[in-house]
């Protein structure tokens, strides 16, 4: 049994130092690549010009996301709407089927509404950097800031609306979309198999971050010799990479009775 | 799934549907359902809940199969 145990362990650790060559064999080459075509079709300056333009649009691109964004979250809201309307009688054992497919509806709704406040809060930055470097007007940069205002208003309330209906569907929940404390309630009238699927993909959600901040490390880190990209990126990724785990590790090593 | 269960039996034998059992033992519609598809096991604390609602014991509810190996 231990000798078993010892040769996993040793497979383990040579597995290990593989990889840490291979990932430092393909970063010298992705950099070695990276010299070669930057120089060879002068993508700095390709990219820099792909800036300027981006720049430019970036008000066109932000009302198309706003109008994207309200019009899918409403969309998924209407169709589950629709479907609990001409649901009359409960009939809980044919109903699994009606409760899962209106369930996930209504998640879709909450999920875009959130996926697009988050992307317009990015957008709205290219915006702003756009209205300081004069690539676009003050009067287009004020439509924009009004649109994210009305959008975020809007968004808001239609998660309220697709949590309102999910209560239709769990009597017991409660918790206002708009409300600050929303999750902590929500959480806490959730039973035992709700809970454990919510830390399921809370746990999942804090794995993929793991990825994400690794390959946003290594691309800033080949960007350096293209761009004058600065520490403030860093900065971003290392905090972002941080927070989850500093939290993650405090709240495994406190003893904490788990119900 | 190595836990079976005989909820839905004991259920229909109450006169209660999964609403009514779920508020009984403070769950969830779907999770009742889960539990009797077998698709979720519930924890010690709600299988004993259960078992009191149907006013049987757990043993007689659920049935724990070993898995060939």
């Amino acid at each position: 049994m231990n000798t078993k145990n010892e040769n996993e362990k040793r497979k383990i650790t040579i597995r290990f130092f593989l990889y840490i060559l291979a990932g430092a064999a393909m970063g010298a080459c992705l950099s070695m690549a990276g010299f070669f075509v930057f120089a060879k079709l002068s993508l700095t300056r390709l990219l820099t010009d792909f800036y300027a333009v981006l720049l430019v649009c970036s008000p066109w691109i932000f009302l198309f996301f706003c109008l994207t964004a309200m019009i899918l979250s409403y969309v998924f809201l209407a169709l589950a709407k629709k479907q609990l309307a001409n649901r009359d009688d409960w009939n809980e054992e044919d109903d699994d089927a009606f409760y899962r497919r209106t369930d996930r509806l209504l998640s879709f709704s909450v999920g875009i509404s959130n996926l697009g406040m988050i992307t317009l809060f990015m957008i709205f930055a290219l915006v702003t950097i756009a209205v300081l470097g004069k690539y676009t007007n003050v009067i287009l940069f004020f439509v924009c800031a009004l649109a994210f205002l009305l959008s975020m208003i809007f968004l808001a309330f239609l998660q309220r609306k697709s949590i309102e209906q999910v209560r239709i569907l769990n009597p017991e929940k409660k918790g206002d979309a708009l409300d600050l404390h929303f999750k902590k309630k929500w959480l806490a009238s959730s039973d035992e198999q709700e809970r454990l699927a919510t830390y399921a993909a809370s746990y999942k959600a804090f794995s993929s971050l793991g990825i994400v901040f690794f390959v946003l490390y290594a691309l800033l880190v080949l960007m350096i010799p293209f761009f004058n990209i600065g520490f403030l990126p860093f900065l971003c990724v290392g905090c972002m990479w941080l927070v989850p785990n500093a939290v993650y590790f405090w709240e495994a090593s406190m003893e904490k009775p788990r119900q | 799934m190595p836990l079976q269960n005989h909820l839905k039996e004991h259920r229909a034998r109450l006169g209660l549907n999964q609403q009514q059992l779920g508020s009984l033992v403070g769950a969830s519609r779907q999770t009742i359902s889960l539990i009797e598809r077998g698709d979720y096991s519930p924890s010690v604390t709600l299988a004993l809940k259960i078992a009191r609602v149907c006013r049987v014991s757990v043993e007689t509810l659920f049935e724990y199969e070993e898995e060939d190996k």
